[in-house]
């Protein structure tokens, strides 16, 4: 009996060492675990959030420059038909064909074409990722006030617009004060005469087919050396992990609207169409929104 | 076999209260990431009523409050003073909401010096807000 007493000696130190090595493990893979588990929650936030700010900018892009495109396309006053551009000069010189409204009438086509290019320009491209990736880096904010969301983004897809300018010429007319019996009255005269022709001009925006199921596809990213991985994981010896395993989330969103494309589609000839496409919009006085959509084929979330 | 009597009973002293500790420590920690995780994805819900529903700060408030107290999750004790919303009307900028909730430290573990308590978790969601395109939300102007 105490032989066997003496075997024995040490066994609930032994048992007891083992039982808090193991929770002491358990309890550092927990919060390891946890933590990869929140981070990852909050990187698919990012992503969403990311994706969701892409698809916003192109849909406020769209309904700034739609309003745009609907004033080149009145007949007559712009591009509604653009072989036949005229403002009527209000100096009633008799016999005398005076270009100077034509100038003004080019100055203002262009002046919306300008603005037009501009917000292409800006929202189409820098201005989207820029804010996307602030606010996927956003996405956490520690005690200190430091930035610890995402590191940084991927985009999968263009953040063009999907709009391309339509291309001809455009005649602007100049205009001749004549004698009628009525009074004095004005005719237009072909830029030929006087007036400005303008080859191959830009004119009005058109949409690329199916450009309203482009999607934005995003994916972010948190690295390694992440700030929020300092000191992460907890335990290295214990598990022969070295570092958190790198993270990464996609998501997709577009723009969308429930009224029509608000752009004409390719190849049109006159303007008009882009005033037809955006009138519904006025009516009803709604835009484009966006929305966060799957991902599609190939990819999980 | 005289001088080992009691061996085992002072070596459960010893280490009962590290044993106390992890079992308490263990649950703890669990939940301070369950919460986390909570909160992280209600400040999304509440940044996405902002962007899709344009609700105003109030509202945004009050839907929070009633996610996590009266859903299945059971927050107790979140306050609007602990939900800050940032509509982002304001600069056309992007709406964001914070949350921070305190959580309860087990007595054992607030004996321990330098631990924190309360415990406070906070948890932040952005997005580019589009929806004053629409018309601004309710009791919220553009000054």
């Amino acid at each position: 009996m105490n032989k066997k007493i003496k075997d024995e000696k040490g066994q609930i130190v032994v048992f007891v060492a083992l039982s808090i090595l193991s929770l002491a493990m358990f309890w550092l893979m927990l919060i390891n675990i946890g933590k990869m588990v929140k981070d990852r929650i909050m990187l698919q936030n990012a992503a969403d959030c990311a994706a969701q700010t892409a698809a916003c900018i192109r849909a406020r892009a769209l309904n700034m420059i739609g309003p745009l495109n609907a004033r080149l396309g009145i007949p007559g006053v712009t591009l509604g038909i653009p072989e036949f551009v005229w403002w009527i000069c209000p100096e009633q010189l008799l016999g005398i064909p005076c270009d100077c409204m034509a100038k003004m009438a080019k100055i203002f086509v262009d002046g919306i074409i300008e603005a037009q290019e501009e917000i292409n320009k800006t929202y189409g491209g820098g201005w989207a990722y820029i804010q996307a990736m602030a606010v996927a880096r956003r996405q956490e904010i520690n005690r200190k006030g430091q930035v610890c969301g995402a590191d940084r983004i991927f985009p999968l897809d263009s953040f063009s617009l999907k709009l391309h300018r339509n291309k001809g010429d455009i005649w602007y007319w100049g205009t001749i004060w004549v004698l009628t019996p009525k009074g004095i009255a004005p005719l237009p005269v072909p830029p030929q005469m006087k007036g400005i022709l303008v080859r191959n001009g830009k004119r009005w925006y058109e949409q690329d087919n199916d450009f309203h199921k482009k999607k934005l596809r995003i994916v972010a990213h948190k690295d390694s050396n992440s700030l929020s991985n300092r000191g992460y994981p907890l335990g290295k010896g214990f598990f022969g992990i070295k570092k958190m395993p790198r993270i990464s989330a996609i998501a997709a969103a577009r723009p969308y609207n429930a009224i029509g494309p608000m752009f004409p589609k390719k190849e049109q000839k006159f303007g008009l169409a882009a005033t037809e496409e955006f009138l519904p919009f006025f009516l009803k006085q709604e835009g484009w929104d966006a929305q966060l959509v799957p991902v599609g084929k190939g990819y999980q979330h | 076999m005289v001088k080992e009597k009691g061996q085992a009973l002072i070596e459960t002293l010893f280490v009962l209260p590290l044993l106390t500790l992890f079992l308490i420590a263990i649950p703890f920690f669990a939940r301070i990431f369950i919460t986390w995780i909570i909160l992280t994805q209600t400040a999304r819900h509440g940044v996405f009523l902002i962007v899709y529903a344009n609700y105003n700060e109030n509202q945004v408030k009050e839907e929070i409050i009633n996610y996590l107290s009266k859903e299945k999750y059971m927050l107790p004790g979140i306050k609007k003073e602990n939900i800050t919303v940032d509509l982002g009307i304001r600069f056309h900028g992007p709406a964001w909401v914070k949350i921070d909730y305190e959580l309860k430290v087990p007595r054992l573990l607030r004996r321990i010096p330098g631990f924190p308590n309360p415990f406070t978790l906070s948890a932040r969601s952005e997005c580019y807000n589009d929806s004053w395109y629409f018309g601004f939300p309710d009791n919220q102007s553009q000054s």
